[in-house]
């Protein structure tokens, strides 16, 4: 992978967008695991992991517009409804 | 037989000392903590064919030197992995994994150094290696705060400062151990005496009507090698290194030590607590720190694990911003300007008192913490970092304009603080996810956590190396404003037209463009790392306000019983 920056503020916000990313991949992480969702689960946040390190190796633009895509795909494929966790 | 191991049969007796877990626990992370002297191998690393000097077929210093960015990845994977792992089996087990990943990984990668397989290299230290650092950091981690409620701060601290000296007790083992199993290859005689022949580049000598490689050793390599020797002309394949024997050892080494560790791990009964304690009582107003608990996937759906990740990924990415300038920064600005005070030897002692300062900081800052409260510690953190970075580049314009030695100290008290706080980032930070979430669950949270520590392995190489070269640039473009165009086409051979490609062959360099510079012109070497410390102050002030807005934990995460 090969990125170059041009100025400070392209790498604070590569630095930013990163963060974002993988937040976002544990927080479906945490989601999938209180909806029951079994290898699915796993599986669905890995696409968007390679998705968002695919997207990131064609510049920033592209991970830009990656990550909502992701994050609404998640949205439409993940079961209705959740459960709390009980000890 | 593996039942040994189980959470079942580490259940403390009455009457347990709950001291005995803190060795155990300082056993592992002291371990575990050597991955910090991974430099070290690179000499070595880059000579397991030419032992002497590198020859034509050894690795790059760039090839190798990305391990350690592995197996801190692999590090935060796997802590996150074997975090949730950790609650379930329980902290004997994942130390027992642990020591046989940090150790069979060394076993591992020393194959590789043997058969010169690269690969093996990095699946062993960097993959199987990182594997067994994450499980090995988060191990102790939740066994610790549920066995010291009334101290969380300092008990993960005194773990967590095992992991910061591991670097310093491993500096003690791996170059001795290097020395020992050192061979030196056969020395033919000096370059006059011998015949050599070039064919692609190799240097070649004709043997019995064979020709082998040789590597020629100059004055200037003599200081690189690991035992003295003549300067001339040594035979390649004829000696070994002697870092793929050290690996084999130091793997046996930790693995014992580890094992032993693991084995001292205890888990108090359900419902202990230690006499005389009673937990603080619950005031939401004024108390950050829960009763109730958060169970590891539900705490990855609030807001306040993600504050805390940024917290922890933006302290360490700036502390990694400075760790890796540092050393050159008091080389390039203080060496030049206070050369009879900063010479090498100074230079080497500093980075001695990184790894000390980084060590104390742990352990000072996390017991702090007990007392001043985790949100007030963090608030010192960011709001002295900030402080501190902003006025780094201003310590570094004053010093080349006015080389006193009270700027020299400033930058040194003023780094060592940084480093401090660096630590205190890492040692701090499973107390104040106790806080917020409650101990049952602390250490799956916390490993989940580290993946921070992963991203900003990345950030912060990142952002000094891009950043210095954006620097470099316009720090040459300006200069080049100001040369002669004739001067520089009888310095450099071509023209400023070429500039792009002297500047990539290292034809032209900010000390070679500042010896025909107009007197008066200023040295810009001196800001090459302003942009650096000032977009690490930006970073810290984000992480200022996820550490200012924390708040406890909405009642509908809790765990119901």
């Amino acid at each position: 992978m090969s990125i170059s920056f041009g100025n400070s503020t392209e790498v604070f916000i590569f630095i930013i967008l990163c963060s974002v990313y993988v937040c976002s991949i544990l927080w479906i992480y945490g989601d999938a695991a209180t909806r029951d969702m079994g290898i699915k689960g796993t599986i669905l946040p890995l696409i968007f992991v390679i998705a968002a390190a695919l997207a990131l190796t064609k510049g920033m633009m592209m991970a830009l517009i990656a990550w909502p895509v992701g994050y609404i795909g998640w949205f439409a494929l993940r079961p209705k409804s959740s459960h709390a966790i009980v000890e | 037989m593996l039942d040994i191991l189980s959470k079942k049969h580490i259940v403390a007796k009455e009457g347990f000392n709950r001291w005995l877990i803190a060795p155990a626990a300082l056993g592992i992370h002291l371990c575990i903590g050597s991955v910090y002297a991974w430099s070290l191998f690179n000499p070595a690393l880059i000579k397991r064919l030419g032992v002497v000097t590198s020859a034509a077929d050894d690795w790059t210093l760039k090839s190798v030197v990305w391990i350690f960015t592995v197996a801190i990845v692999f590090l935060g994977l796997a802590a996150a992995v074997g975090g949730k792992w950790l609650e379930k089996v329980g902290p004997r087990m994942v130390g027992t994994v642990s020591a046989i990943c940090w150790g069979g990984g060394f076993m591992v990668g020393g194959v590789g150094i043997l058969t010169g397989e690269l690969w093996l290299l990095y699946l062993g230290y960097g993959v199987i290696g990182g594997c067994g650092l994450g499980l090995g950091y988060v191990s102790p981690v939740g066994t610790l705060i549920r066995w010291f409620p009334d101290r969380r701060g300092m008990a993960t601290g005194i773990a967590i400062m095992g992991f910061g000296g591991g670097a310093m007790i491993a500096k003690f083992m791996i170059e001795p151990f290097i020395k020992i199993y050192y061979k030196a290859p056969e020395y033919l005689g000096t370059v006059d005496a011998v015949e050599l022949i070039t064919q692609s580049g190799r240097r070649l000598v004709e043997i019995a009507g064979e020709l082998r490689e040789v590597v020629v050793v100059g004055a200037n390599d003599l200081a690189g090698m690991y035992a003295p020797g003549p300067e001339g002309v040594y035979l390649v394949g004829t000696g070994t290194v002697g870092v793929a024997q050290a690996f084999f050892t130091l793997g046996a080494i930790y693995f014992v030590i580890m094992l032993c560790a693991a084995f001292g791990y205890r888990i108090p009964r359900e419902g202990w607590k230690p006499a005389g304690w009673e937990p603080p009582a619950e005031d939401k107003l004024k108390s950050m720190i829960t009763q109730h608990h958060v169970h590891i996937d539900e705490a990855l759906k609030t807001r306040q694990f993600y504050q805390l990740w940024v917290i922890l990924c933006f302290n360490v990415t700036a502390g990694i911003g400075v760790l890796g300038v540092a050393k050159t920064m008091m080389s390039e600005i203080f060496g030049s300007t206070l050369p009879h005070i900063v010479d090498a030897a100074f230079a080497s002692t500093y980075v001695l008192m990184i790894s000390l300062f980084n060590m104390i900081g742990r352990i000072f800052w996390a017991s702090s913490s007990d007392y001043i409260g985790r949100r007030n510690t963090y608030w010192i953190f960011f709001t002295l970092g900030i402080i501190l970075y902003c006025s780094i580049p201003y310590t570094a314009q004053q010093v080349s304009v006015n080389p006193s030695v009270v700027w020299l100290v400033y930058f040194y008290a003023a780094t060592m603080l940084i480093f401090t706080m660096y630590g205190g980032g890492f040692a701090t930070i499973p107390a104040y996810l106790a806080d917020i979430f409650g101990t049952k669950y602390v250490g799956g949270i916390h490993g989940r956590l580290l993946t921070a520590w992963a991203s900003a392995g990345v950030f912060g190489p990142l952002a000094i190396t891009s950043l210095r070269e954006i620097s470099v640039k316009n720090a040459i473009r300006d200069l080049i404003e100001k040369i002669d165009p004739t001067t520089f086409q009888e310095k450099f051979g071509a023209g400023v037209n070429q500039l792009d490609q002297l500047v990539a062959a290292k034809t032209v360099t900010i000390n070679k463009l500042m010896e025909i510079a107009p007197s008066g012109t200023v040295d810009p070497t001196s800001g090459l790392y302003n942009t650096t410390m000032y977009l690490m102050a930006v970073v810290l002030f984000v992480a200022l306000i996820m550490n200012a807005t924390m708040r406890p934990v909405d009642a509908k995460h809790h765990m119901k019983e």
